[in-house]
């Protein structure tokens, strides 16, 4: 979202066309094989960004998985240990889940929303990189003064997660989309440097009004980053 | 003039031409009295061997209240068979299989905090970490030994508020071979090195529980289990499934007989000094010469769904005031196996025991 209101500010990056779009949005224009397949997709995606060509294909499906999981306290809070995050601790008021278990249910997740990327990459007409969703931003207060509406439609006093649990699934989403995009080829291309602070927090410089997302500063690294890897990828200098 | 003797009054089921021979193999039912009676309302924990999971699949799906102090966290809704797979709700708590009379007590007292055992964690060559007291409740294994020691302190603090809590337990003994700590008599569910651990034998010795030791330990645990719960009522059912191994230098069968007379006799002892205990003979309804054949899969171990309904039957018969429930038949294992034979799908970490060593 932050990278189309950044592209529509400023134009795509120079050198380069990158088509943008979540692939999930056009669902109804996955037809079902014989019936168009992901030609219907690419126009659709197309149409959304407002261009005909594009040289690099730009994956930015799913990304919202670990919000749905964790993001708000249910019933039951919880908490898990995240392999090589000890330093983000344990809540003591919530019930801890076996890695394995929150694994399983993010990994389902996960393919899920990315159930589409390898028959994209198979027939996209230009290279398909993967770039890796928002960081979570480190201040509860602010996440709970801007929740996505989508919450406050589906639950009436809804209470954001501690800062730790919820960076720790992001990472641990950011880890299952990695292996589902090197499983199928796709190039995985993590947040640009500078929008993470030491503990993997998307800095404040780059918060959005929705607490889920970046704002259109962070389109724009991710725009210029995108740009960087172009040139590697398809022989455009960046 | 007919003669009067002791035998001569005695009810039909004294009787084993009247009590078995003249009755259809599928009514035999050997319970002739049942000193107490569950109540939809009473909360009932099971725990126990392999064939204790048969009692909780019935309670939960028969309307009683199947008392689970340790359910799946909602989030394994999202993922078909993850609860299951993790092993939440097989028995009240997720301590899976406690085979043997001392691994019961060792469990009270471990959730009481009176045993601490001197061996609380392995990690296996990947690095996961693994409860030697349920060393298959976790697939996988748990990623962190932070991880695991935080789940089991949630796992025992709901094992003691099972016991607190239950109204009826049932237990049904499995084993009497074990594998315990030489530093501290820690009792194993399974050989250390089989699913977990690794096999010292300067650190673990194998101990074969007489009929003393297992009504110690009984008794042991029924003492403790009145003092946080004096109103809890307690059923006793002895596994009818064979061992899958043994650790004594005889023949699987000599053991299996050994071993299940050791519980059946214990159980016996301990039922007639406690008014509160009751006996249920699901070890003999499936073992008997009458249906025994039928009631074993073609590995003459696995029990088949046939011989879980009948001993399920008769205990809602004995136990409960209510016609026996209709249970979803269990699925079956293949499409060519006879409905009979068709084995119940049940969580049994001993069948370890008889598989080839990973390499």
């Amino acid at each position: 979202m932050c990278m189309k209101k950044s592209l529509a500010a400023d134009g795509p990056p120079d050198g380069v066309l990158i088509g943008i779009g979540n692939v999930n949005d056009h669902k109804d224009r996955i037809a079902a094989p014989g019936a168009g397949g992901v030609p219907g997709i690419v126009s659709a995606l197309f149409e959304e960004v407002g261009l005909t060509h594009a040289d690099l294909w730009v994956s930015r499906m799913g990304g919202s998985e670990q919000v749905a999981v964790g993001w708000v306290d249910g019933d039951r809070p919880f908490d898990f240990t995240l392999p090589g995050r000890d330093d983000l601790g344990l809540r003591g008021d919530a019930e801890i889940l076996p890695f394995q278990l929150v694994h399983a249910v993010l990994a389902r997740k996960v393919s899920g929303s990315l159930s589409h990327l390898r028959r994209i990459h198979a027939d996209c007409p230009a290279p398909l990189i993967h770039l890796e969703s928002p960081p979570p931003i480190a201040d509860t207060s602010y996440a709970q003064d801007h929740l996505d509406v989508w919450f406050k439609q589906h639950g009436a006093t809804p209470k954001v997660a501690p800062a730790a649990l919820r960076l720790k699934l992001w990472l641990l989403q950011t880890r299952l989309a990695r292996a589902i995009c090197d499983d199928i080829g796709v190039r995985y291309i993590v947040s640009p440097p500078g929008v993470q602070d030491k503990r993997g927090f998307l800095t404040r410089e780059f918060w959005s009004a929705d607490a889920t997302h970046g704002n259109i500063a962070y389109g724009r690294m991710c725009n210029r980053y995108l740009a960087e890897h172009a040139a590697s990828l398809i022989g455009v200098p960046a | 003039m007919s003669r009067k003797h002791f035998y001569s009054d005695l009810p039909d089921h004294n009787f084993w031409s009247r009590a078995v021979s003249r009755v259809a193999p599928g009514d035999l039912n050997p319970v002739t009295d049942f000193p107490f009676k569950i109540n939809p309302e009473d909360k009932v924990a099971t725990a126990g061997s392999c064939f204790a999971q048969h009692i909780a699949r019935h309670l939960k799906a028969s309307g009683f209240t199947y008392f689970v102090t340790e359910p799946a966290h909602p989030l394994t809704d999202l993922v078909d068979g993850l609860a299951e797979r993790m092993n939440y709700g097989t028995f009240s708590a997720r301590f899976g299989n406690v085979y043997t009379t001392r691994q019961l007590v060792q469990l009270f007292d471990r959730a009481h905090g009176h045993f601490h055992p001197a061996e609380p964690d392995w990690q296996d060559k990947g690095g996961n970490w693994c409860d030697p007291f349920r060393p298959a409740i976790q697939p996988g294994g748990f990623a962190t030994r932070a991880e695991l020691i935080r789940d089991r302190d949630q796992h025992l603090a709901q094992v003691r508020y099972m016991f607190e809590e239950l109204n009826i337990f049932v237990f049904t003994l499995g084993l009497t071979e074990c594998w315990t700590s030489r530093a501290d008599g820690a009792v194993f569910p399974l050989c250390p090195g089989v699913k977990a651990g690794h096999f010292d034998p300067g650190a673990y010795a194998f101990v074969n529980l007489g009929v003393d030791e297992v009504v110690t330990d009984l008794n042991g645990f029924l003492d403790r289990l009145a003092r946080v719960n004096p109103k809890a009522r307690v059923i006793f059912t002895v596994s009818p499934v064979p061992l899958a191994a043994t650790a004594e230098d005889r023949h699987v069968m000599i053991s299996t007989t050994v071993s299940k007379s050791i519980l059946r006799v214990a159980c016996d002892v301990i039922e007639r000094a406690h008014d509160h205990v009751a006996y249920f003979p699901s070890y003999e309804i499936v073992t008997s010469a009458v249906n025994g054949p039928d009631y074993f899969a073609p590995d003459r171990r696995n029990v088949t769904e046939a011989g879980v309904n009948h001993a399920m039957r008769m205990f809602f018969a004995a136990a409960t005031d209510r016609p026996t429930p209709a249970v979803p038949p269990a699925p079956a294992t293949g499409a060519t196996m006879d409905r009979l034979q068709t084995i119940v799908d049940v969580i049994c970490d001993e069948e370890a025991l008889d598989r080839p060593n990973p390499t």
